[in-house]
């Protein structure tokens, strides 16, 4: 899920940006400093073969819908992290601009989300539970962990960046209990499919996966298969059991979090409501001890005013709210006859243009 | 959103207006800094945003932007930001506006803010886009300072972006018209046909690194005379820039709505 501009705040959008210029600047710096010219036709070629290998859908047994791969964790295996992490960045950049799939600002953000949890701790993982194995067991339930493991922390920093932005209403824990859950399902088609992938290349053309030689943990570190799997097994688990956890106390998902609000709303006078809800979701997002959600105490402090305007707004309701009311009418009328107008203005037909760069 | 309505801005791109003669920096830097003002206002906002139409109905206007494919676009990519948002109504139930006897909630007033702040950094990027060529837009973002390779591949993406994606929609298409009722391949044969495409891909991309080299390609892609910055593009930037942050401060809609109360009064 791409994230949209309208569902974030200046400050998460910038602190992203930053993060991910960072991240994109020093793997060009790693690139460049290899001197490989061929990398860049290679690297835009594997940006548009994402893109194809979008248009393949297919369909998953029992469930009636269809699916496609990411790409992420793929490329991420085959070429290495600093590359696989610049062609999804252009990817997502490509998405952004020509197809309208994220906003502008959230552009840092959306890279963050699904090519820096791939590529720079996906395929970390991958690697040291793989052992440098290249086929069988190990290798599958190590991909397949990993992209679990990416994708779940992609759709984590999704919620995260909604709910410290401010602008929608999701508490934290619904929010992740719904798109952790929805992801899970998603996230092991897409190992499989990786897995797969790159089992079929590698009867095809044994020589070009795998081209990076340098291994960041060295294969002799995990002797056992035995310990191995359970460590990945224990991971699986542990990332199936918080989605599980968070199901578990809010069992029919959604209707239930709904209902739970229905109810609340009958019992409680509805000037005290923020109020109240904002203490609920405060004490919901406590019980997560590394999330400093300054939105939850902004939200938290902002009660005073907002709690003072409630209180206004019915004795203004008469005369500015109306006023509010015709005041943007009016500007939207101005907005409609200033577009009429330069229409008129324009005059001569526009031609569609042709490409001048091929 | 699919190939076709992206194809179709993209090749208006390359159109002649005065919006497209703008420098690509000057349109970027105002399409990011709309953006910012659009969503740097807080959460109940809705009157405020309207006027700030006015940048992207202006542009595409001037431009020559196909409405149609414009209006598809938003449409298409607007279910994640709805999904989201239409959930604010249920959370926010506190009154917040009473309109002819009517109380709105605080929730919908946010949902329709998310709506609007949606369409209109969307219509801003589109239109950003159908305004400028690609190459061009690559160029001006290394300018302003992305990394030169990462650029360059961008720029190399975007050529073959649409050949490969009618690749993919042809293999699609062929694995359809010759398989199941479903008319969609299973899991093992679509692995089989994104190996295959990325074998193509590859070998391709070795033929076009090989066409570089014997052409003298060792680094940077585009060597071309950069376009220059003239006053019309910093016009058109600074007059952006002022627009945005006194509409952001001054909202319209409140001045008029108080020139309207002592008219009336």
């Amino acid at each position: 899920m791409h994230m949209s501009d309208a569902l974030l705040s200046p400050k998460i959008g910038i602190l992203f940006y930053v993060i991910s210029a960072i991240m994109l600047a020093w793997s060009a710096r790693k690139i460049s400093a290899e001197r490989k010219p061929e990398k860049v036709p290679l690297m835009g070629v594997m940006g548009a073969f994402v893109f194809a290998a979008q248009m393949i859908n297919f369909s998953i047994p029992g469930t009636g819908s269809s699916g496609h791969i990411g790409g992420g964790m793929l490329l991420a295996v085959i070429l290495g992290a600093p590359p696989a992490f610049l062609i999804m960045a252009s990817v997502l950049t490509v998405q952004c601009l020509l197809f309208a799939d994220g906003g502008l600002l959230a552009l840092g953000a959306n890279i963050f989300n699904l090519a820096f949890w791939p590529c720079f701790v996906g395929l970390p993982l991958f690697r040291l539970f793989s052992g440098g194995h290249r086929s069988g067991d190990r290798f599958m339930a190590a991909l397949i962990a990993a992209v679990v493991v990416s994708l779940e922390l992609g759709a984590l920093s999704v919620v995260g960046e909604t709910v410290s932005s401010g602008i929608t209403e999701l508490p934290f824990s619904k929010f992740a209990a719904i798109m952790l859950g929805i992801h899970l399902p998603i996230a092991l088609v897409e190992g499989a499919l990786t897995c797969a992938f790159v089992a079929a290349l590698a009867r095809a053309r044994p020589d070009l996966i795998f081209r990076q030689k340098t291994e960041i943990f060295p294969s002799s570190v995990l002797y056992s298969n035995r310990k191995v799997l359970a460590v990945l097994f224990s991971l699986v688990i542990l990332t199936g059991g918080v989605v599980a956890w968070f199901a578990s106390t809010h069992p029919d998902g959604l209707e239930w979090s709904i209902q739970r609000i229905t109810g609340k709303e009958e019992l409680t006078e509805e000037q005290q409501t923020i109020k109240g809800r904002l203490q609920a979701i405060q004490s919901k997002t406590a019980f997560l001890p590394d999330y400093d959600f300054k939105s939850g105490e902004a939200i938290a402090a902002e009660p005073e005013p907002t709690a003072e305007t409630e209180n206004r707004w019915p004795a203004v309701s008469g005369g500015t709210s109306l006023a509010g009311i015709v005041g943007a009418g009016i500007t939207a009328a101005c907005v409609c006859v200033m577009a009429l107008l330069l229409f008129l203005a324009r005059g001569r037909r526009v031609e569609t243009g042709v490409n001048n760069y091929d | 959103m699919n190939s076709a309505i992206a194809r179709q801005l993209d090749q208006h791109a390359y159109s002649d207006t005065s919006a497209h003669r703008l420098d690509a920096r000057a349109k970027a830097l105002a399409a990011l800094f709309f953006c910012g003002t659009v969503i740097s206002f807080p959460k109940y906002t809705l009157a405020s945003l309207i006027p700030f139409a006015i940048f992207p109905v202006a542009l595409a206007i001037i431009g020559g932007v196909p409405l149609r494919p414009l209006a598809a676009a938003i449409i298409r990519t607007a279910p994640f930001a709805v999904a989201v948002g239409i959930f604010n109504p249920f959370f926010d139930r506190a009154p917040h506006l009473v309109l002819f006897g009517v109380t709105i909630s605080g929730g919908w007033i946010s949902f329709f803010s998310i709506i609007a702040r949606f369409i209109l950094t969307v219509a801003a990027v589109l239109i950003l886009v159908a305004t400028t060529p690609f190459p061009k837009l690559g160029i001006g973002l290394a300018r302003l300072g992305l990394p030169r390779i990462f650029v360059d591949q961008l720029l190399v993406l975007y050529r073959y972006l649409f050949l490969l994606m009618e690749e993919g929609q042809t293999m699609a298409r062929a694995a359809a018209l010759r398989l199941n009722s479903r008319r969609m391949p299973n899991f093992r044969v679509a692995v089989e046909m994104m190996a295959m495409l990325f074998l193509r891909s590859w070998n391709r991309a070795e033929r076009i690194y090989h066409c570089m080299e014997v052409r003298g390609f060792n680094g940077p892609l585009i060597k071309t005379v950069p376009d220059r910055f003239s006053l019309t593009d910093g016009v058109f930037l600074a007059t952006t820039i002022i627009f945005c942050l006194v509409l952001r401060f001054y909202p319209p809609h409140e001045i008029i709505g108080e020139i309207w109360l002592r008219m009336i009064q």
